[in-house]
């Protein structure tokens, strides 16, 4: 059984009896319970505490209750309304979502541009709501990549392709040599199929090119993670496509994670792992397999699953609510295997 | 594409160079110019300073500047042969070598001018009957033994004195040319001057007759009757009784000879300063050694050396003393040019700084969210600056250095360093204060600040308090005593809570215009006044900029204008007209028919012609006023005269009070005349009939109207009355008014009826008044700071605008989409444009003029426009003065370049393509 923390805080301060009795958390029975508490028992629930895996144990991104918060003017806009992802290493997903639903607020975060105001962030083992200044810029340095949408906003328009992928390298510092760098920098061109645009500055490259070569740029310093919003965007399919063979390349060849935003429905179904934000909120994801039915044909297998976040907490699908007419409340029953949802018949 | 093969790693600064030549260049030139006015600026000061100095020691009489040092000859109770080794030529050549080595510095002598002797300090009386004696006065003679005559004179007639001998009394002596001539003496004339113990007269043979080499310099000319005998005025008597003086140059072992003389002989050693080597920066060095010299330890050395009752005298420190308060007269109102131009030129770096920040704000982002560390940013951004600034700033201290020599370099250095400190440290500075925190992607950049930040509020608040409270302590301090440089620094000031406070209330205004226009036919209208009410193109700086330098311009156009006015107005106080007729000795009568003649000049329209007659004694009177000095009377024709009086603004009165009594020419000391007199005058007579004694007749004069000035003097005292009233009339000066006066023609005519009456012209007198190098030089400073403060201020309307011109071009092109004709986005940006344009041109009017206000008070452009003039009357102080010119033109200017550089832009758009701007995804 876990014990949530809203019901632990109320524990820990007495406040109500009766939150405490319908809890049937640890911290809850020892307020019911009269007797002082020893502190070896204390010691030993804190120990156990402590060795319980925590939440997004073993996962390279965790975000736990992620809350930001923008204030302009005086007004208040909760752009992460405590969302909650896990994401494994080695993994190539994508992020899907409405505009303003909270996702470019997320990609920052992870980039280590922004800093959330409530919650729990880690990447690659690093707490990014912790960091100083400093860390900051290792972790940005060292942990994350990133591409953006603008095809012209990822390259300095007066390097050559070669010398935006050694900037970041420059950027770090280190002792490796030049030499090395512009070894790297051919590998990494060549690895995704640009190696032509080696002397190029952006502006003699194709649009798809300069997104390729801002990939390679982005994995310069042979991060943990590659974030990309919208890389495709401003691309048609074709070159839509060859961008995303380059971001499946990098997964392959490099073991990079790779998370994209994307509008694309064509990058969308690609991936093995869709996650749909709303509101601030992971709302559900979409799954992929590949299944092989009894005559042997493969097939592409895709599951919608909604999330069920810490607290209980599932969001339904609009479409669904609305077919049954759901509002405001709907009742639940717990079956063996599953929970049956029904639209609330009070007035009825 | 550079031909040779690109490197994978690019080299930073060399790329960024290469990457923006344009921005480079003019950067660097923005630097260079910027250090070499800066550098140039203390070197001009320096060089006029130095250049008024010398100029001041070279150009003053050489009777002021030498150092007289004189000592008695040795004492009688000595024996006579001892006494007379103590005056030989070599000994006091000795005494000289002496004394020149312990001149303290930065005093030096200049050995040509210099000379050293024996003379009678009092004069001798000739006693040979052949000489001339005007009214029966035998002729004075200044006896003396000069060094060195050889080489500042050449023979005309005969040879140099050389013999002399003490025992017998006699001496060999030269005369000048001019003596010769008018005391009639010839080679192997005998003076004989009477001697002391004896009646046997001392004779001085005349042996040759010379004419002195450069008659001007301090040789001759530290006692100019060594050359040119005076005819001079008998003392006591009644007055009228001439003679002659003039001097003997004795052979140079003469000197043992005055000894027997009755004339008190002194040695003398008569050092002439050089200038040449003196800088601005030795006056107190100066000062201090004349001080010394004159009575202090430096006077005690002197008298080691020529012995006990040595003494020195010098002119020398009145000048120094002279040139000190001109220069501190001048020093404050250059300083407030300096301060003007150099926040300018400051502002104007900075903005620089903020423009290349702005536009490359996204380069800078990217880098930042790559993993560029601060001070990895700061660090290249360094580099990138500094190769650009710091050699464009050495070579403009390198071209300041070349184009003014003989200054000192340490200012020059300090001021080019700080303009080179400026230029490399602005742009990392703004760039890393904007990007200290990487920024988050995928920002808008077109969402105008409604609102500034709290930390910027009260940043403007606490800098706009400390300058409101250091205007308000000027304020109540006065600006009189201009010792600090807060009083220099006022418009600075000023412009700065005038910037503040404008920047802050302005688009208010636009806003609540913005709304009716909402209701108007046209888009335009209200698109501008809503984008110039929210816009942020309004920096404080661009308009600091604009404000501090329409104020300079103001107060530097204002103080030229001011100059100018004073220098007309005391050049007509001198002549009185635009041309003046007088004699060259007081009481000449005019010739007849001069006044006719002068009238057929060509250019002359008017002419009066009035009499003078000095120190009339005036009678106690009210007795209020204690002093009895004499003051000039001067008879008038009261017709004419009033009308000059009118035109020139000085002291006019209806012609009617001076109507004449009828009593011209009778003897009547009863007769009561009306009379017009100065303030001082008035008060002593008071409003009685008081009895006047003068050459011109003897009567009672009442005064009927109280002048602070008159036309014919430039003398604070004067009294007036009609000439036709005079017992005995005789017009001694005429004055002549026309603005396009011919001078030659004047003197010709003048000249023609009488050689001994000159002709003075106001444009003369005027031309006359700019002759100091420290004016002069410091004229030209605030021209250049106008000028350079116009520069300045282009530039801050340019790259105001250059900085927000791609989110104009942006807005231009995705109007034209809807529909917005070419004609209609130059209004746009027109309209948009004028708003700020006005407020900087209106704001920088008022500041400019309070600016005026504020510091007229301490200024008194006098010492700037007319250092070499005694007081003239009605001229005490000249105030500083708004001049309506300066305050327009300016601000006039910066509205028009803003209105053309708008329409630029707008043509400038209209011709590209508009591709770029409508990209999708650009958050522009």
């Amino acid at each position: 059984m876990t014990t949530t923390d809203t019901s632990q805080t109320s524990g820990a301060f007495g406040a109500n009896e009766a939150t405490g009795a319908t809890g049937a958390g640890a911290g809850a029975t020892s307020t019911s319970r009269s007797a002082p508490t020893s502190l070896s028992e204390l010691e030993r629930r804190a120990a156990a505490r402590r060795d319980r895996p925590s939440y997004g144990h073993g996962a390279l991104i965790a975000c736990d209750r992620l809350v930001r918060i923008f204030t302009t003017d005086g007004v208040e806009v909760q752009a992460l309304q405590g969302l909650d992802l896990l994401v494994e290493e080695g993994e190539l997903m994508a992020l899907v979502g409405a505009s303003g639903s909270g996702k470019s607020t997320l990609m920052n975060i992870l980039a280590g541009l922004d800093v959330p105001t409530a919650g729990a962030a880690k990447v690659a083992g690093r707490d990014l709501l912790a960091m100083d200044a400093k860390a900051r810029l290792r972790y940005r340095r060292d942990v994350v990549g990133f591409v953006w949408q603008q095809t012209a906003r990822n390259l300095l328009p007066y390097l050559t392709g070669a010398q935006n992928v050694s900037l970041p390298m420059q950027l770090r510092g280190g002792r490796s040599s030049r030499a090395k760098k512009a070894a790297r920098a051919e590998e990494l061109l060549t690895m995704l199929g640009v190696a032509d645009c080696r002397d190029r500055r952006p502006h003699q490259m194709s649009g798809g090119q300069q997104q390729r070569v801002a990939i390679a740029v982005a994995l310069a310093n042979n991060p943990s993670v590659l974030l990309a919003d919208e890389p495709t965007g401003e691309l048609d399919s074709a070159t839509g496509e060859q961008v995303f063979a380059a971001f499946r390349r990098a997964n392959e060849e490099l073991g990079t994670t790779i998370v994209i935003v994307t509008h694309d429905q064509a990058v969308a179904s690609e991936v093995r792992r869709t996650v749909a934000i709303r509101d601030g909120r992971t709302s559900s994801e979409v799954l992929r397999r590949t299944e092989v039915d009894e005559e042997g044909q493969e097939s592409l297998v895709a599951r919608e699953y909604a999330m069920l976040d810490r607290a209980g907490r599932l969001q339904l699908p609009a479409e669904y609510t609305e077919a049954l007419g759901m509002e405001h409340r709907v009742m639940l029953e717990l079956e063996r295997d599953h929970i049956g949802v029904w639209p609330d018949d009070e007035e009825r | 594409m550079s031909a040779e093969p690109v490197r994978a790693v690019a080299p930073w600064v060399r790329t960024r160079l290469r990457t923006a030549p344009g921005a480079a260049w003019a950067f660097s030139l923005l630097v260079l110019v910027t250090a070499f006015l800066a550098a140039a600026l203390p070197r001009a000061v320096d060089v006029y300073e130095t250049e008024g100095l010398r100029h001041d020691l070279a150009t003053a009489p050489p009777r002021l500047t030498v150092l007289d040092i004189t000592s008695p000859p040795p004492p009688p109770d000595l024996a006579r042969e001892s006494r007379e080794a103590g005056m030989r030529p070599d000994q006091l050549a000795k005494d000289r070598a002496e004394l020149e080595k312990l001149l303290p510095a930065p005093l030096r002598v200049d050995p040509e001018e210099s000379v050293h002797g024996v003379r009678t300090v009092q004069r001798v009386i000739g006693l040979d009957p052949w000489l001339p004696q005007p009214y029966k006065l035998p002729p004075e003679f200044t006896l003396t033994a000069p060094s060195g005559l050889a080489e500042h004179a050449t023979v005309r007639e005969g040879r140099l004195p050389t013999k002399a001998d003490p025992a017998e009394g006699t001496s060999e002596a030269a005369v000048t040319v001019e003596t010769a001539k008018s005391l009639r003496l010839k080679v192997g004339s005998v003076v004989h001057v009477p001697a002391r113990f004896s009646s046997t007269p001392l004779a001085v043979t005349v042996t040759g007759i010379v004419e002195p080499v450069r008659s001007q310099g301090g040789y001759w000319s530290a006692e100019p009757l060594l050359r040119t005998p005076v005819y001079a005025l008998k003392p006591g008597g009644d007055g009228t009784r001439f003679y002659w003086q003039a001097a003997l140059l004795l052979a140079p072992a003469g000197g043992p000879v005055l000894l027997s003389g009755t004339g008190d002989p002194e040695l003398y050693w008569r050092l002439a300063p050089a200038s040449g080597h003196l800088t601005a920066q030795d006056e107190p060095r100066l000062s201090a050694a004349i001080a010394s010299l004159s009575g202090g330890p430096g006077l005690v050395k002197v008298r080691e050396a020529v012995g006990r009752s040595g003494a020195v005298a010098t002119g020398l420190d009145e000048l120094v003393g002279a040139y000190r308060s001109l220069r501190a007269a001048v020093a404050p109102v250059v300083a407030v040019a300096t301060f003007g131009i150099g926040a300018v030129a400051a502002v104007v770096l900075a903005m620089t700084g903020g423009l290349f920040a702005g536009r490359r704000a996204a380069e800078l982002a990217l880098l930042r969210s790559r993993g560029g560390s601060v001070a990895g940013i700061g660090v290249r951004l360094l580099g990138e600056t500094g190769v650009l600034a710091l050699p464009a700033a050495g070579l403009g201290l390198l071209l300041a250095t070349l184009a003014l020599p003989g200054a000192r370099f340490l200012p020059a250095l300090l001021a080019a360093g700080a303009v080179a400190l400026l230029a490399v440290a602005v742009l990392p500075l703004r760039a890393l204060f904007l990007h200290r925190g990487p920024l988050t992607h995928g920002g808008r950049e077109d969402l105008a600040d409604a609102r500034p930040s709290k930390g910027r509020t009260v940043a403007e608040l606490t800098l706009l308090v400390l300058a409101v409270g250091a205007v308000v302590a000027l304020r109540r301090r006065g600006t009189a005593d201009a010792g600090d440089y807060l009083v220099s620094a006022a418009p600075v000031l000023v412009a700065l809570i005038a910037a503040l406070v404008l920047v802050r209330l302005y688009p208010l205004p636009l806003r609540w215009a913005a709304r009716p226009a909402r209701r108007l036919r046209g888009a335009v209208g209200y698109l501008s006044l809503a984008r110039a009410g929210r816009s942020s193109a309004t920096g404080t700086l661009p308009l600091l900029a604009l404000l501090v330098a329409l104020t300079t311009a103001a107060f530097g156009g204002s103080v030229l204008a001011g100059v100018a006015d004073a220098r007309d107005r005391a050049a007509l106080r001198e002549t009185g007209a635009d041309a003046r007729v007088a004699g060259n000795a007081e009481a000449m009568p005019l010739p007849a028919g001069l006044a006719r003649a002068v009238r057929g000049a060509a250019g002359v329209r008017d002419v009066t012609t009035f009499q003078v007659e000095y120190g009339i004694p005036l009678p106690v009177g009210t007795g209020r006023a204690a002093e009895t000095r004499g003051v000039p009377l001067i008879g008038v024709e009261p017709e004419s005269y009033e009308r000059i009086a009118r035109r020139t603004g000085f002291g006019p009165f209806a012609a009617s009070l001076l109507k004449s009594t009828g009593t011209g020419g009778r003897i009547d000391p009863e007769r009561v005349l009306p009379a017009v007199a100065s303030p001082g005058v008035a008060a002593r007579l008071g409003t009685e009939p008081q009895e006047i004694a003068a050459a011109a007749g003897t009567f009672k004069v009442r005064i009927v109207a109280v002048r602070t000035a008159t036309p014919a003097l430039s003398g604070a005292d004067f009294l007036l009355v009609n000439g036709a009233d005079l017992t005995n009339r005789a017009d001694t000066a005429l004055l002549a008014s026309g603005p396009s006066l011919d001078g030659g023609a004047l003197r010709k005519a003048v000249a023609a009826k009488s050689p001994d009456f000159s002709v003075a012209l106001r444009t003369e007198r005027r031309a006359a008044y700019v002759d100091s190098p420290m004016q002069s030089g410091a004229e030209s400073i605030y021209l250049a700071a106008i000028g350079a403060g116009a520069g300045y201020a282009v530039l801050a309307v340019l790259l105001s605008l250059l900085q927000t011109s791609p989110e104009r071009a942006t807005l231009l092109a995705r109007l034209r989409t809807m529909g917005l004709t070419r004609r209609q986005g130059r209004r746009l940006l027109g309209l948009e444009a004028l708003p700020q344009a006005l407020l900087a041109a209106v704001g920088g009017t008022l500041v400019g003029w309070a600016t005026i206000l504020l510091l007229a008070p301490g200024v008194d452009l006098g010492r700037l426009a007319l250092s070499a003039t005694p007081g003239l009357a009605g001229l005490d102080g000249v105030p500083l003065r708004a001049d309506p010119w300066s305050l327009g033109l300016p601000a006039a200017g910066v509205v028009v370049l803003a209105g053309a550089a708008a329409a630029v832009q707008a043509w400038w758009s209209g011709r590209r393509g508009s591709i770029k701007e409508l990209r999708a995804g650009d958050a522009r």
